[in-house]
C-alpha cells in the first residue's frame, strides 16, 4: 500500500479523533452539544457581611434591564444573585453598576449555565469570557472558557457608598483543540488503543476493498457498525450516582478481586459496565420513547400507567398484608395502648385511615385491567376486624372509603399520577372525620365549601407541595418524562383556599406545622403521613390550635417513625391537645404495630 | 457472558474481533483460544479446570484410540470420563432425589452449580473421539487446536453442537476475509434482534402466564402463554444459533445451520429435522444409528426374526432405539422428569408417524393444512410440558387449555399483552416462515437491495442495543408517603 494511502488513513484517524473529542473530555457529548446550542451565561454575585433583610447592593445592568432579586441563604449566611444572561455565538457586552448599601465582601462569578446530565452530574457547559474590567482595571483580557463549576471568580471588599463598574464580553463557547486540557482520567489509554485499532482496521479494510474482497456497500456497513461497537467503551461515564434512577451506580470492582475465592468479579464488572457505558441513557430514552408510543398500558417496575386516561396506579395493586389474626390483634393492642395513654391525659383519640386510590377507583381498574375486586377482600377483612375491635374500646375509627366512592362521581378525589388524595378528596375525608368528632365535641365548627374559594388548575401534588424530598419526579423519569410538565397528564383538579386566611397564623418548623385560628375552640394534634397535607386546608379552621406532626419525615429513621409514644410523648404532653388524630394510609396500616411497640 | 449482554457486545466482541483481524494468520487460533477461555472463565472461573480436563482426556484418549488395538475399551473409557463430569454436575442430584423418594433414603445432595455449556462441549468432545474411533478423521496432535474446537466461544455455551468431522479442516486451514466478516456481522445482528426484540418480549408474556397459579388461568390465557412460549423458545434458541453462526463466520468458520424454519413442518419427524439440527443429527449419528445397527447385529435379533417375523422385529428395534434416543434427548435438556416426558412424548409421535405413514407429504392443500395444524398442536403441547416446573402443573395447564378445567382469571388480556407484545407475536409468526430467508444473500442482488438490507440491519442493531440498555435501567423509586 502506497504512502499516500497511509497518510490518508492517518488524516482520517485524526479527523475521527476530532469527532470523538467530546467523548474524551469531561464535557462529554452532552456537554459538547449543550454548549453548541447554549443560549445562557451566568453572572452570580455573592455578598457576605452585615446580613439584614434588605438588599446589600443596588444594581443597574445594561443592556438587560431586568435583574434577579437578592436571595438570602441561611446555610452559608450570604446574599446571592444568580443572573441568567442570554448569549449567542457573537461577542456581547455586559455593563453593570453596583452601589454598596453596606460594608461587606462581594464575590463576582463569571460562569456558564447550571445544567446537569441525566445522572444529575453537572455538565461543564462552557462560556467564553474576555475583556473583564472592574472599575476600569482589566482582570481578564484574552478569551477563556468557564463553566458553572469552574467559574472566573473575583472577590472585593466594599464599603457603604462604593460604586463598582463591571464590564465584560461573553459568548457561547467554540470548541478548539485546547479543550484537550479537559481530558478525562484514564482516557489516554483509550485514545492510543482506539487510534491504533482504528488505523489498522481501516488499513485492512481498504486493502480488501482494493483487492475486490468486499463490496463497497458492505465495507460501508462494517465501517458504521464497528465504531458503534467501540463507542460504549471509549466514553465510559465517571458518574457515581444516577439522579434519574435515584440510586448509586455500581462500582468498578478491583482487579485483585479477580483472584479471590468466590469473587463474583464478572457479574460485578458487568453491573459496573451496564451502569456506565457511553450512550446508555440515549439508548434507554430511545427504547422508552418507542415503548411509550406503542403501549396502551405501561407497566413499570412499581407502577402501572394507563395512557388512555392518564391514570397511574402503584404496584402491587393490593397491599400485601399479613392475614393472620395475631397481626390484626397486635395493631388493635397498640391502638388500645395509645388510647389508654390519651385517656390518662384527657385526650380523645381518633384514627383516620385514608383509603388507597386503588380501593376507590377499583371499578376503573376492573374495566381497564380486569382487576378482580375480590383481591381487596383481604384488606376489607382487616378493616372490619380492626374497626370492630377499636369500637369495643371506644376508639373512633374512620375509614371514609364509601364517602370517597360517592364523591368520586363529581370530581377527582385522588390525583391521577400520585397516590395522594386531592383537596376535594381531603375535604370528604375531613367531613367524615368531623362527623365523628362533633359527636363528642359539638362546639367545634365545621367548615363548608362555601367558606372556600375554588380554583381549577392542572398542577399536581408534586408541584403543589414542593418541600418534600420524596417526589414523584423519579416516576416521571421512570416513564421517560423529564418532568411533570412533560407528562401527558393534563387533568384539572380543584383547589380550595379559605376566604379568611388572614385569621389563620401559620408556623413551620421542619416537618411540624402549627396553625392558630381565632374562631376555633379546641386544640388538635394531627399525626400522620403525607395525606394530611391536604387535610390541613380544612382541619385547622375547626380548631383554635392545630399541631401537625408529619410522621414519615420526622426525627427518626423510617423504621421508627411510627413509634409515637417513644418519640412524641413529650410533644403531646407539652401541647396538651383535646383531640389527637392519628391519620394513616392503608398501605401503612401495618406500621400501627409500631405505635407502642407491642407485637 | 451472554451474547446479548453489554459487556459482550460493547467490550469483548469488538476487542476480540479487532485483535483477530489484525494479528497474523498463525496467531489467530491462539487469539481465539485465549478469548474463548476468558469468555468461559468470566462467569465462573473455577469451572475452566473441568473444561480443560475434558480437553486433556479427549486429546489423550483420541491419540491412544488411534494407536492401540483395544479401541473399543479406550473409546468407552474416554466417553465415560466425559459423561462422568456431566453426570456429576448435572444429574447427580436428580438421581439422589429419586432414590431418596423411592427408597425413603436420606442421601445428601451435593452443593454444586452446573458449569455453563457442559452439555454442549461434552457432546462435542464425544463427537471428536467417536470420529477418531471410526477413522473418519485423524486425531488432533496439536492440543491447542483441539482445545480451540472444544472451547470455541461462539458455540460454547448454547451450541450449535459442532461435530468434529465438520470443522476439522477449518481448524487446520481456514481463511478470514471481509466478505465472511460482513456476512457474520449481519447474521449476528439478525440473531441478536431475534433474541432481544422477539424472544425477550414474548418471554415476558410467557413468564407472566406460567407464574400464575393454575386456578387463576382461563382457556384463552393458557393458549396465549403456550403460544408465546413456543415462539419465545424458537427465537431465543435460533437467535443464539444465528449469533453463533455469525460469530463463527467473522472468525472464518462455517458452522452448519441449526434451525430450518421448524414451525412450517407438517410432521413431528420433519419438525425434528428442522429443529436443533445439530443435536438431532448428533443423536442420529452417535446414538440412533449405532444402536439400531448393534441391535440388528445382536443374537436376540436373529432368534426374534425367526419367531415373530422380520417386520415385527424391525419395529421392535425401532421402538427400542426411539425410546433410548428420545429418553436421552429429553434428559439432555434437563435433569427433571418433565424433560424426560417431553422427550418421550416427541419420540412417541415420531414412532406413530412412522407406523401410520402420517409423515408422508399430502398432495391436497387441506391435507397439508391438517398436517400442519397437527404438528403445531403437538409442538405447543410439548412446550407446555417443557416450560412447566412440575408435571402436575403441566397436566392441569393442558386441561385448562382444552377447557376440561376452568380457572378464574384475575386479569384481562391487556395485563399480559399490549401492542408491543402483539407486534412481536405477529412478527414472530410471520418470520417463522421462510419469507425472507435469503435476506442476507448478496450474490446477484442489486446494490440498492443490499443497501436497504444493511440499513434495516443497522436499525435492528440500534433497537436491540436500546432494548439491552433498557434492561440495565433500574430505578429505585420511593413510592410510599
Amino acid at each position: 500500500m502506497g504512502k499516500k494511502r497511509i497518510w490518508g488513513i492517518a488524516l482520517l484517524t485524526i479527523f475521527v479523533n476530532i469527532l470523538c473529542l467530546p467523548l474524551w473530555t469531561k464535557c462529554g457529548y452532552s456537554g459538547f452539544i449543550r454548549s453548541l446550542f447554549n443560549k445562557e451565561a451566568r453572572l452570580d454575585l455573592l455578598y457576605s457581611g452585615q446580613i439584614t433583610k434588605n438588599e446589600p447592593l443596588s444594581i443597574k445592568l445594561t443592556p438587560n434591564p431586568f435583574f434577579a432579586t437578592w436571595v438570602y441563604e441561611p446555610g452559608s449566611n450570604i446574599h446571592r444573585i444568580n443572573q441568567s444572561l442570554r448569549t449567542r455565538g457573537k461577542w456581547q457586552k455586559l455593563s453593570l453598576q453596583l452601589k454598596a448599601l453596606r460594608d461587606g465582601k462581594i464575590t463576582i462569578l463569571f460562569r456558564g449555565p447550571d445544567v446537569h446530565d441525566e445522572y444529575g452530574i453537572p455538565i461543564p457547559c462552557l462560556i467564553d469570557w474576555r475583556n473583564v474590567k472592574i472599575n476600569g482595571k482589566t482582570i481578564l483580557t484574552k478569551r477563556r472558557a468557564f463553566s458553572f463549576i469552574k467559574p472566573f471568580a473575583n472577590r472585593l471588599w466594599v464599603k457603604k457608598g462604593d460604586i463598582l463598574h463591571i464590564e465584560a464580553e461573553f459568548r457561547r463557547h467554540h470548541f478548539f483543540v485546547h479543550d484537550f486540557t479537559q481530558l478525562k482520567s484514564g482516557m489516554v489509554w483509550y485514545v492510543i488503543t482506539g487510534n491504533l485499532l482504528f488505523f489498522f482496521l481501516v488499513y485492512r479494510l481498504l486493502s480488501y476493498i482494493q483487492g475486490g474482497g468486499i463490496r463497497r456497500i458492505d465495507a460501508l456497513f462494517l465501517a458504521i457498525i464497528f465504531p458503534m461497537l467501540f463507542i460504549p467503551m471509549i466514553g465510559i461515564s465517571d458518574a457515581v450516582k444516577s439522579e434519574r434512577e435515584n440510586r448509586m451506580l455500581a462500582v468498578n470492582p478491583k482487579l485483585e478481586d479477580l483472584f479471590k475465592e468466590r469473587t463474583d468479579y464478572g457479574r460485578r464488572y458487568e453491573n459496573w459496565f451496564n451502569d456506565h457505558f457511553c450512550g446508555r441513557i440515549a439508548l434507554i430514552k430511545l427504547h422508552d420513547t418507542i415503548r411509550n408510543q406503542l403501549s396502551r398500558v405501561i407497566r413499570a417496575q412499581k407502577a402501572v400507567y394507563f395512557k388512555k386516561d392518564s391514570w397511574l396506579f402503584e404496584l402491587p395493586l393490593v397491599v400485601n398484608m399479613d392475614n393472620s389474626p395475631t397481626f390484626y390483634q397486635s395493631i388493635v393492642r397498640n391502638l388500645i395502648q395509645l388510647n389508654q395513654f390519651c385517656q390518662r391525659n384527657k385526650i380523645k383519640l381518633y384514627v383516620l385511615e385514608v383509603p388507597r386510590k386503588e380501593n376507590v377507583y377499583g371499578e376503573f381498574l376492573k374495566k381497564e385491567y380486569g382487576f378482580d375486586e375480590k383481591k381487596f377482600l383481604q384488606v376489607s377483612q382487616a378493616h372490619e376486624f380492626i374497626r370492630n375491635e377499636t369500637e369495643k374500646h371506644h376508639i373512633p375509627y374512620i375509614y371514609p372509603c364509601k364517602a370517597l366512592l360517592d364523591a368520586a362521581k363529581s370530581d377527582f378525589v385522588f390525583f391521577k399520577w400520585t397516590n395522594h388524595w386531592t383537596d376535594w378528596g381531603a375535604f370528604v375525608g375531613y367531613c367524615e372525620l368531623m362527623k365523628e368528632i362533633s359527636k363528642e365535641f359539638p362546639d367545634m365548627p365545621v367548615v363548608s365549601l362555601n367558606d372556600f374559594q375554588k380554583s381549577q388548575n392542572w398542577l399536581i401534588r408534586d408541584l403543589y407541595d414542593e418541600s418534600f424530598a420524596f417526589t414523584w419526579r423519579h416516576l416521571y423519569w421512570f416513564l421517560n418524562y423529564e418532568d411533570v410538565t412533560d407528562s401527558p397528564n393534563r387533568a384539572f383538579y380543584s383547589y380550595y383556599d379559605h376566604n379568611n386566611r388572614a385569621k389563620m397564623a401559620f408556623k413551620v418548623e421542619r416537618f411540624i406545622k402549627e396553625f392558630s385560628y381565632t374562631e376555633g375552640r379546641r386544640r388538635v394534634m394531627l399525626m400522620g403521613t403525607s395525606q394530611n397535607e391536604n387535610l390541613n386546608h380544612f382541619l385547622p379552621y375547626s380548631a383554635a390550635q392545630t399541631k401537625y406532626v408529619r410522621l414519615n419525615m420526622g426525627q427518626a429513621k423510617t423504621a421508627d417513625e411510627f413509634k409515637i409514644l417513644k418519640l412524641y410523648k413529650k410533644d403531646i404532653l407539652a401541647f396538651k391537645p383535646d383531640i389527637l388524630i392519628l391519620s394513616i394510609s392503608t398501605e401503612n396500616l401495618s406500621r400501627l404495630r409500631d405505635l407502642c411497640s407491642i407485637k | 457472558m451472554l451474547f446479548s449482554s453489554t459487556v459482550f457486545l460493547f467490550l469483548f466482541l469488538p476487542i476480540v474481533c479487532a485483535l483477530h483481524l489484525l494479528v497474523r494468520k498463525e496467531l489467530k487460533d491462539y487469539v481465539l483460544l485465549l478469548a474463548s477461555i476468558f469468555f468461559y472463565a468470566w462467569g465462573e472461573p473455577r469451572y475452566v479446570a473441568v473444561m480443560l480436563l475434558t480437553i486433556i482426556i479427549n486429546y489423550v484418549g483420541a491419540i491412544l484410540i488411534s494407536k492401540y488395538k483395544c479401541k473399543k475399551v479406550l473409546l468407552l473409557l474416554t466417553i465415560l470420563g466425559d459423561l462422568g463430569f456431566l453426570f456429576y454436575f448435572k444429574y447427580f442430584n436428580f438421581f439422589v432425589e429419586n432414590i431418596n423418594a423411592l427408597f425413603d433414603g436420606h442421601i445428601d445432595f451435593i452443593k454444586v452449580i452446573m458449569p455453563i455449556g457442559i452439555s454442549f462441549y461434552t457432546f462435542q468432545a464425544i463427537s471428536y473421539v467417536v470420529d477418531v474411533y471410526r477413522e473418519e478423521v485423524e486425531p488432533q496432535r496439536n492440543i491447542y487446536k483441539l482445545a480451540l474446537y472444544i472451547t470455541l466461544f461462539p458455540q460454547l455455551v448454547a451450541g450449535p453442537i459442532v461435530k468434529y468431522h465438520d470443522v476439522a479442516d477449518q481448524i487446520e486451514n481456514r481463511t478470514v476475509d471481509f466478505e465472511k466478516v460482513a456476512y457474520g456481522v449481519k447474521r449476528f445482528i439478525v440473531g441478536l434482534a431475534k433474541k432481544v426484540l422477539i424472544a425477550n418480549t414474548l418471554g415476558a408474556v410467557a413468564d407472566k402466564v406460567f407464574t400464575q397459579p393454575i386456578d387463576q388461568l382461563d382457556c384463552v390465557t393458557t393458549w396465549l402463554g403456550a403460544i408465546c412460549y413456543t415462539f419465545q423458545i424458537y427465537y431465543d434458541f435460533s437467535g443464539y444459533s444465528d449469533m453463533a453462526i455469525g460469530l463463527g463466520s467473522i472468525f472464518g468458520f462455517k458452522f452448519l445451520e441449526n434451525f430450518n424454519y421448524p414451525y412450517i413442518s407438517k410432521s413431528i419427524s420433519e419438525y425434528w429435522r428442522r429443529w436443533h439440527i445439530s443435536l438431532g443429527s448428533w443423536f442420529r449419528d452417535y446414538m440412533f444409528l449405532p444402536l439400531s445397527r448393534a441391535l440388528t447385529l445382536s443374537v436376540p435379533y436373529s432368534s426374534l426374526c425367526k419367531r415373530i417375523g422380520r417386520k415385527l422385529t424391525n419395529t421392535l428395534v425401532t421402538i427400542i432405539s426411539l425410546v433410548v434416543v428420545w429418553f436421552s434427548t429429553g434428559f439432555w435438556h434437563g435433569a427433571a422428569w418433565s424433560f424426560i416426558v417431553w422427550g418421550l412424548y416427541n419420540g412417541f409421535f415420531i414412532f406413530l408417524e412412522i407406523m401410520t405413514g402420517w409423515n408422508r407429504d399430502r398432495k391436497s392443500f387441506a391435507g397439508r393444512v391438517v398436517q400442519h395444524i397437527y404438528t403445531m398442536l403437538v409442538v405447543i403441547i410439548s412446550f407446555v410440558i417443557f416450560r412447566s416446573d412440575t408435571m402436575n402443573y403441566a397436566w392441569h395447564y393442558l386441561l385448562t387449555m382444552f377447557g376440561v378445567e376452568r380457572g378464574e382469571t384475575m386479569y384481562h388480556l391487556i395485563y399480559y399483552v399490549d401492542r408491543i407484545e402483539i407486534i412481536a407475536l405477529i412478527v414472530g409468526i410471520v418470520c417463522s416462515a421462510p419469507l425472507c430467508s435469503n435476506m442476507l444473500e448478496v450474490e446477484g442482488r442489486s446494490q440498492l437491495r443490499i443497501a436497504a438490507v444493511n440499513l434495516w440491519l443497522l436499525a435492528l442493531f440500534i433497537l436491540s442495543a436500546a432494548s439491552i440498555a433498557a434492561s440495565t435501567y433500574n430505578p429505585f423509586i420511593y413510592f410510599r408517603f
